[in-house]
């Protein structure tokens, strides 16, 4: 799904799903985090700890407000119904789950789960945790995902059963990141003030909601009777900075404890704070040059080979993120192939055509073969949000100039670039930016290609692509998948509908007298995050 | 015309005004481009059912005079409706952020008003000394100066290496509230005070110049007297309307000072919401904010006409 930048603060358009970017996704191949291995012991008690997130939260109802910073203000009020763990396995949470045939879910309640008000948790609360994103009605902003659903049912006291349409292997991920267990009596009472200041839910997550505004953050008291166990800190405040160099001066004087999302391009400031670390860990975030198949001169594969030779993409990948990212070889994020193929992605990746290497002259010969010889204008979009897209759009121009091809590149704020992606009285030639929220190696391509695809920007639906995404989508195992998905790869690398640019990672800052058991991890999103932190000993 | 007369008449064109911006307000938000469903949706999550059932419960389906009549109405009585991005009252979204702005500017221009009307006529008085030189230097070096640098550099000296004031936030109670806001406050009437001190310095300069100056001393009046009821009153009044137009600009949202120091205000709510076209809430602060202009410059003219007799002369003609 489209993603705003992670440190964006307008726009809730793509996020959806979008941003729940860091919900989860990928594997969790740890890419440098200093903090888990050098760490000092932790299990300290902390008074009061601050977190800082890059926008305010507008709701404290994931149904409302999805964007990725609002869910990890979410995460540490709100249990979801399953959890994820550090390497993004579905594991239980306040249910655990069973699957008796692929289009079955049933889901147990745990037994010593209350509310904040001392309330038990019931299979009634669980079901509507789940079935207010359901259905043709549901105004929730993650219903897209549960469309596969067909119904949900509570079958005994402590027992919720969930019948799909069609097998979904992502569901229980999708439960882990989206199904945000809240009090249906609350709820109802609060009717459309649900998840706002006034009444921001009921909830069974490891601290209670203290106080809450849009403007001021939150305030988060301790859950003592967390079914988990207490978390350490006693009160959890976490507040919204935008710029991320004010964010770099609070944590520098000590004012914020840790901030989630860095941009990558700051990172190098941040990496010199003496007191805190940082963290970066891969997450399932990928970028591309998309080219749409159906309109000239995009619609002839030498322009699109042309484009794709004319970017430096390893050059790239240090200036635009900090060395923070590496280069992408398909449109799957390598978290995803990793995580779905642990013993032989490697392999699988190699075997796939290669994306064109850079080379100003291979993209002159190209573009001397196709019905554009002598070079086209055209606009490219860049989000402004997005530091990345500005200077790579740069630089494609002024190595297209050189092979007689200008580029406009047209600044945009983030909802109009998200809005132009599927227009089409919109540019042709895109960016595009996008993240997935299980660690499923089929998730994005049926996203993008074939026909039936919700974000297919390149407009690449080829009856045989349309089949293979079809198959991809469908498929519920990795061996049944890896066929059809190495197809569709390969296909994707060959005619180039989508250029696959970046890989990116996730970077957080957490200071020097925290401890984030295990080392902060890409799926902490989907988990009670707070429970992991204690203070240094 | 009696002042009651005079404010009455300046209500009753505020009133107009308000509506026809209104309209204007609205207007123009309905001709933006993108769709409010769609961009809250996302392209993934904008299934044609979604679509209608977010356009149905923000009745973005309705004839535009309907949108408008309804939302007018609503508004009259202080319902602007429902924000598209949180779904919490407009109005309670904008007050949960109004109290920072508010303080904020006022805090920014006690500041401004403290410095620079004083070095202003200081600077009047003594032409070409070494005092008016230094206030023309500061003033050309804070009007250089783009306001985030400002808002880092304060941050920096006073919060990282000092540690005297916090950073960012807004705090809790009143001196917290006031603490927390003194280095955002500084930073804006840093840009404030080159506005207000060199409207001060000209108009001081322009009126100790005139003829009825010079007769005043030849008629041996005292010093303060000339000061207080000739120099200073008449000075005032372009003062005035530059301190009203800062004063209002503040209150519209002093938007990069707000995001530097991580304030929640109006201007960052704005921002925020101009880029999800949240438009409940953009219609509200726009409308809103217009009528904080406009109550402002009917406090200015209201002053004017207090000071200057020549309006209450022209009024009493009338």
């Amino acid at each position: 799904m489209p993603r705003l930048a992670k440190w964006s603060t307008i726009g809730i358009g793509l996020l959806a799903a979008a941003l729940l970017a860091g919900c989860s996704g990928g594997s969790s191949d740890s890419a440098t985090s200093a903090s888990s291995s050098a760490a000092p012991a932790g299990g300290g008690e902390i008074e009061t700890m601050t977190w800082a997130i890059q926008s305010p939260v507008m709701s404290m109802d994931i149904a409302k407000d999805q964007v990725l910073p609002s869910q990890r203000a979410q995460g540490a009020a709100f249990d979801r119904v399953l959890t994820q763990d550090d390497e993004g396995n579905v594991i239980p949470s306040v249910t655990s789950y069973t699957a008796p045939d692929p289009q079955t879910i049933v889901l147990t309640v745990r037994d010593d789960v209350t509310f904040w008000d001392g309330t038990p948790l019931t299979a009634e609360d669980v079901a509507y945790s789940i079935s207010r994103h359901v259905g043709p009605d549901s105004t929730s902003l993650a219903a897209p995902y549960f469309g596969t659903v067909e119904s949900v049912e509570v079958t005994d006291p402590k027992t919720v059963t969930i019948k799909l349409v069609a097998p979904d292997p992502a569901m229980p991920t999708k439960l882990a990141v989206f199904a945000q267990v809240r009090q249906q009596a609350y709820d109802e009472a609060a009717g459309e003030a649900a998840g706002g200041p006034e009444k921001p839910g009921m909830g069974t997550g490891p601290y209670s909601i203290a106080s809450y505004s849009s403007a001021d953050g939150l305030v988060l008291t301790r859950n003592d009777a967390y079914w988990g166990g207490a978390p350490k800190a006693k009160e959890l405040k976490i507040v919204s900075i935008e710029d991320p160099e004010t964010a770099r001066l609070a944590m520098s004087s000590g004012e914020i404890d840790g901030f989630f999302d860095i941009p990558l391009i700051a990172t190098r400031q941040w990496d010199e704070l003496d007191n805190a670390t940082m963290a970066y860990v891969d997450g399932a975030y990928i970028d591309y040059l998309v080219m749409d198949t159906t309109r000239a001169p995009f619609d002839d594969i030498n322009v699109r080979t042309a484009m794709a030779h004319l970017l430096d993409r390893p050059a790239l990948a240090q200036p635009l993120f900090n060395g923070r990212a590496t280069v992408a070889t398909s449109i799957v994020p390598e978290v995803q192939m990793t995580a779905t193929y642990p013993s032989d992605a490697a392999a699988i990746i190699a075997a796939l055509p290669a994306v064109p290497e850079f080379s100003i002259e291979k993209a002159k010969e190209a573009l001397a073969k196709s019905a554009s010889p002598d070079g086209f204008t055209v606009d490219l979009p860049v989000d402004t949000t997005q530091p990345w897209m500005s200077p790579l759009g740069q630089n494609l121009a002024e190595t297209a100039k050189q092979i007689g091809i200008t580029i406009n590149v047209k600044p945009v704020s983030a909802a109009d670039w998200g809005a132009g992606l599927m227009d089409p009285a919109g540019s042709p030639l895109q960016l595009l930016a996008m993240s997935g929220p299980t660690t499923w190696a089929g998730e994005l391509p049926p996203v993008l290609v074939g026909e039936t695809a919700p974000v297919n920007v390149a407009k690449y639906a080829t009856p045989e692509v349309t089949e293979r995404a079809a198959a991809v989508a469908t498929a519920t195992t990795a061996e049944e998948l890896k066929q059809p998905l190495t197809g569709l790869l390969g296909n994707v690398n060959t005619n180039l509908p989508y250029v696959p640019l970046f890989n990116e990672q996730v970077a957080v800052a957490i200071g020097n007298d925290l401890v984030w058991d295990g080392g902060f991890s890409y799926f902490s999103v989907a988990q009670p995050w707070p429970m992991k932190i204690s203070g240094a000993q | 015309m009696t002042l009651a007369a005079y404010a009455l008449r300046r209500v009753v064109a505020i009133v107009a005004t308000i509506a026809l911006l209104s309209l204007l307000v609205f207007g123009l938000l309905a001709l933006a481009p993108g769709d409010p469903a769609s961009i809250l949706l996302g392209p993934q999550n904008a299934t044609p059912e979604a679509v209608a059932a977010i356009r149905e419960r923000y009745g973005l389906d309705d004839p535009f005079l309907v949108q408008y009549g309804n939302w007018a109405l609503a508004a009259l009585q202080g319902d602007f409706g429902v924000s598209i991005r949180s779904s919490d009252a407009v109005m309670s979204v904008i007050t949960s952020r109004l109290w920072t702005t508010v303080w904020l500017a006022l805090y920014a221009f006690i500041i401004t008003v403290v410095v620079a009307i004083p070095l202003g006529i200081v600077a009047a008085v003594r032409r070409g000394s070494w005092i008016d030189r230094f206030a023309s230097s500061i003033t050309l070096i804070a009007l250089c100066t783009p306001a985030f640098a400002i808002g880092f550099l304060l941050i920096y000296v006073f919060s990282v290496q000092l540690d005297w004031f916090p950073g960012f936030g807004t705090g809790d109670g009143f001196l917290d509230t006031i603490w927390h806001l003194t280095l955002p406050a500084l930073a804006l009437a840093t840009l404030q005070i080159p506005i207000l001190l060199r409207q001060t310095r000209a108009a001081v300069m322009d009126v100790v110049d005139r003829d009825y100056i010079v007769f005043a001393r030849s008629r041996g009046l005292s010093s303060s007297r000339i000061w207080l009821r000739y120099v200073l009153r008449n000075g005032s009044l372009p003062v005035l309307t530059s301190a009203g137009l800062i004063l209002a600009f503040s209150l519209a949202g002093a938007v990069l000072i707000e995001n530097v120091f991580a304030l929640q205000g109006l201007g960052s709510l704005l921002v925020s919401s101009v880029g999800t076209l949240d438009l409940p809430v953009v219609q509200a602060l726009a409308l809103l904010t217009a009528i904080l202009v406009l109550i402002t410059n009917l406090v200015i003219d209201l002053l004017y006409y207090a000071l200057d007799p020549r309006l209450r002369r022209a009024g009493a003609a009338a």
